[in-house]
């Protein structure tokens, strides 16, 4: 119970952050306490128990987002991304901030799964590269390097949006 | 062209603050004189300042969640998961679902049929019916030939006694002078058929444990041991010393109660 008080906001912007859906994202929150409370005799003593809880509540929004958000935004929209995009460039239309983010946050789905957890974790979640090359147990390097590629992936997808090409 | 390349590509890390002062120092005096690399780092910093506003927007949701009964409910469901993860409950669930108050009279219906069929099974397959030898055309269990083979032994020995019985009354009753003539051919030869009946009868007596009834027969037996050894010159005298023997061994009136008894089968 404790435990819970003490981490749940940190475990729930996490997974908030993968599917920026509340119900989704309780779900993950709960699903992570429960495993938790399974796994935690192989929680080594004098662990970092933060980023232990955290590569469990990464993993588990993994396995959950591949199982039911494959196509699912997509669907909610009718449009994929490159639709969104070229209609919007035609439309020379001035965008709103809330436009600008929704285009994002698809343009982040798209991006490959390390990037995209690193990105979230970076940006979304505002963890420092440290504490992600630790939950998600590589070299703080990987973690630079990843970061790098995911903007770049980024501004190449949103490059259409923002008036000029990636 | 080639120092705005590397400058663009170190935009990201000095937007996030990953660059070292002097490199971040040379990126910054780059900026402020390259109009097409300051445009790019406005593309990057609008790319990154949405993603960290959408922190603000999680910060927003967050607002509308009551954090205080979050752990509550996150305890019981951990609690009701685990219990129903428990195999014992899993089992107690299985075995709830399959005795459903609707499917009793079935599983009544099944049982009754079980326990009839295991009653005409040991009914009717009793031990040796069923082991028919092959190319047998009728068959008939051990237990049942015994009883037929100890009813034919029992009727055997009734007959063998019945004849003996004849056999001797004709004898005694015959008076002296005229049981030379009547024993003239059949006594004898009664007598020692008899006797080779009687060799048949040993076994059988043996078989059942019959005993009384073989000592009553060997008594027999020896008497017609005597009637075979008979001749037409038979005397007066061996005449009665047989009768005597009959009288002396009270062999008629142990015939007559021994064929009470097989008759009532206490032998």
């Amino acid at each position: 119970m404790t435990l819970t008080r003490m981490y749940q906001k940190k475990v729930f912007v996490l997974t908030y952050s993968f599917f920026r859906n509340k119900e989704d994202a309780l779900d993950l929150v709960q699903e992570t306490f429960l495993r938790i409370y399974q796994k935690i005799n192989t929680f080594e003593k004098g662990g970092n128990f933060e980023g232990w809880m955290l590569q469990i509540a990464k993993n588990l929004c993994i396995d959950y987002y591949r199982k039911n958000y494959g196509k699912r935004r997509e669907l909610e929209s009718g449009k994929t991304v490159e639709e969104l995009n070229i209609a919007d460039a035609r439309a020379e239309e001035a965008h709103s901030a809330s436009d600008f983010k929704e285009i994002l946050t698809r343009c982040v789905d798209k991006l490959a799964e390390r990037q995209r957890t690193i990105f979230i974790m970076r940006h979304y979640n505002q963890m420092k590269n440290e504490e992600i090359a630790q939950v998600l147990n590589i070299s703080l390097g990987t973690v630079k390097s990843l970061h790098f590629k995911a903007i770049q992936n980024l501004r190449a997808l949103i490059g259409p949006y923002l008036g000029c090409e990636g | 062209m080639s120092d705005c390349r590397n400058i663009q590509n170190g935009l990201a890390a000095y937007l996030s603050g990953d660059l070292s002062r002097d490199s971040a120092l040379s990126v910054k005096e780059h900026l402020a004189m390259c109009p097409k690399c300051k445009n790019e780092f406005e593309n990057i910093k609008k790319i990154l300042d949405g993603a960290d506003s959408l922190h603000d927007d999680i910060r927003k949701v967050m607002a509308t969640i009551d954090w205080d009964a979050l752990p509550g409910r996150i305890t019981q469901a951990v609690f009701d998961k685990e219990k129903a993860a428990r195999p014992e409950t899993k089992a107690r669930t299985f075995w709830k679902a399959v005795f459903q108050p609707r499917w009793r009279p079935v599983y009544a219906g099944v049982a009754a049929g079980l326990v009839l069929g295991v009653i005409l099974t040991l009914v009717f397959l009793k031990p040796g019916v069923l082991r028919t030898p092959p190319g047998a055309k009728y068959y008939a269990s051990n237990e049942f030939i015994d009883r037929v083979e100890f009813q034919m032994a029992k009727r055997e020995t009734l007959d063998y006694l019945e004849r003996s019985e004849y056999l001797i009354l004709d004898f005694i009753q015959s008076p002296p002078g005229k049981a030379q003539l009547l024993q003239k051919d059949q006594p004898a030869q009664k007598a020692k058929d008899l006797l080779s009946k009687k060799r048949y009868l040993n076994q059988q007596l043996d078989r059942f444990q019959m005993a009384k009834a073989k000592e009553i027969c060997n008594q027999i037996e020896f008497l017609f041991l005597e009637l075979s050894q008979i001749s037409e010159e038979l005397t007066a005298d061996e005449i009665e010393k047989i009768q005597k023997l009959v009288d002396q061994k009270q062999l008629l009136l142990k015939i007559k109660l021994l064929k009470k008894e097989i008759e009532k089968s206490e032998v």
